[in-house]
């Protein structure tokens, strides 16, 4: 079940992006759930569907360079970075979203070869927002689908109910150390 | 000293492995690629598809939010126009039938004829947004690659978009005269002089194309219009492609060089275009 479920959002995030695409705006949607994927799973399963969605879009959009199985590669390093990292609740997830827009973005204009500087400051700025904002709607619905299927999701609200912020947590485990 | 061996020998063996693994699917990849653009065009088509179909209801709703007397105004003028093409294509056809009259009797082969397929345009490349396009229509509607692309004017002119590169059953994947990799001829003005699209991929102002391979011994005025030389074979003859921008300027008696070089400002405006018409050799028995 999680695995058909994992096929489909995919899928479906790519459809989107190839719609937005068509909009004249690279919105990185794939990115978002490659990301929530490699939480779900491991990062060496993300990997997997970067690669396969990057293949696909980069197929369907019939350019002769891979240009998006490198852009995907954002998520994963975000992934990786962020993977100790338990997240209480969706809107944690912002940050990493706001990184993945950024990266993502850089990879896209090294990997297209463009020179348009002011169109990539624009571009940052834009999938930098739409990564905060996108990243914890994306999280908070992938995980009440999950829930709704009795799966857990990739975040942990009830352990946010026992400490209301992570920081608290940190704070917790820093005395606990000494 | 065993034990010493193994732990060497799975150090050596993982990175081969994953090695292995690597180059298998970079060769994979290399060789799936071109058959993968086929097969994810086809898959695609029926989403992007449905998408254009949502699209066009909005914009057909949108268009019966109008008040009653402007849509009857708007198709009175219409109306009209239909009028006016209809008598410009009668005019047009007594022209083609003496063309083909003088055609036989001084003896000479027929003249080439096309037909156009209206195509829309369901999938662009944000990243590459003025070098390729995808259309709705494939080779199920007799489209082939290499076929011309052109854009209709509000007056009735067509102007040269690009080529037609991949075709799959219902979608065809389309090159721009603004892609570096569309190299084909094309004729300045109405004499011989004749050059080639994208001779160099150096990197130009938004909408222009560099022209190489000029004859040195023409002169040349900016504003030129350059046109579609029909020296390719599914590319009509004439059809407008820009304006000449530049050419280097030489000083003929003291300059080895054979051809010259310059850009061209491309007349289609490819930010804004949603339906293209795709011409199709028209096949004489």
């Amino acid at each position: 079940m999680k695995l058909l479920f994992s096929c489909i959002i995919l899928l479906v995030s790519i459809l989107l992006e190839l719609f937005s695409g068509s909009w004249g705006f690279a919105l990185v949607v794939s990115a978002y759930v490659i990301f929530y994927l490699c939480r779900l799973y491991s990062v060496g399963i993300g990997f997997l569907a970067a690669m396969l969605a990057g293949f696909a879009m980069d197929a369907a959009y019939g350019r002769e360079e891979s240009i998006m199985p490198l852009v995907l590669l954002a998520p994963l390093a975000v992934a990786y970075y962020f993977r100790k990292e338990p997240f209480y609740g969706a809107l944690e997830t912002a940050m990493p979203g706001m990184l993945i827009g950024l990266m993502s973005s850089l990879l896209a204009f090294v990997c297209s070869f463009d020179e348009d500087y002011l169109q990539l400051i624009f571009s940052l700025i834009f999938n930098a927002a739409a990564g905060c904002v996108m990243m914890p709607v994306l999280v908070l619905a992938l995980d009440a689908f999950l829930n709704m299927l009795n799966l857990r999701g990739i975040t942990s609200p009830l352990l946010a109910k026992l400490t209301p912020f992570s920081s608290h947590l940190d704070r917790y485990k820093a005395n606990e150390s000494r | 000293m065993a034990k010493k061996g193994k732990k060497s020998d799975s150090l050596l063996i993982y990175p081969a492995m994953a090695a292995v693994i690597l180059l298998l699917t970079f060769a994979g990849y290399q060789v799936l690629r071109r058959g993968a653009g086929r097969l994810f065009g086809d898959f695609f088509y029926p989403y992007l598809a449905a998408n254009t179909i949502a699209k066009n209801t909005v914009s057909d709703q949108t268009l019966l939010l109008l008040d009653k007397f402007e849509l009857a105004a708007k198709l009175e003028a219409l109306l009209e126009r239909n009028r006016q093409l209809t008598a410009q294509t009668a005019d047009t056809a007594s022209l083609m039938r003496e063309n083909d009259e003088l055609r036989t009797l001084l003896k000479l082969p027929p003249g080439e004829k096309w037909k156009h397929v209206i195509a829309e345009i369901i999938l662009r490349d944000p990243l590459l947004w003025q070098m390729h396009f995808t259309v709705n229509t494939g080779s199920d509607a007799g489209v082939v690659p290499g076929a011309a692309v052109m854009t209709a004017t509000v007056d009735g002119r067509l102007l040269f978009i690009g080529v037609v590169d991949k075709v799959t059953t219902h979608t065809a994947q389309v090159m721009t005269v603004l892609n570096p990799a569309l190299k084909m001829s094309a004729r300045v003005g109405s004499r011989d002089a004749v050059g080639i699209l994208n001779d160099s991929s150096k990197h130009l102002a938004a909408g222009m194309i560099p022209i190489g391979y000029l004859p040195v011994n023409e002169e040349y005025i900016s504003t030129e219009i350059v046109v579609t030389s029909g020296f390719e074979k599914n590319i009509p003859c004439g059809i407008k492609i820009g304006e000449l921008a530049t050419v280097e300027a030489t000083n003929t008696p003291f300059s080895n060089s054979l051809y010259l070089t310059g850009t061209v400002k491309a007349a289609a405006q490819l930010n804004s275009i949603r339906f293209v018409v795709i011409a199709k050799r028209d096949e004489v028995k």
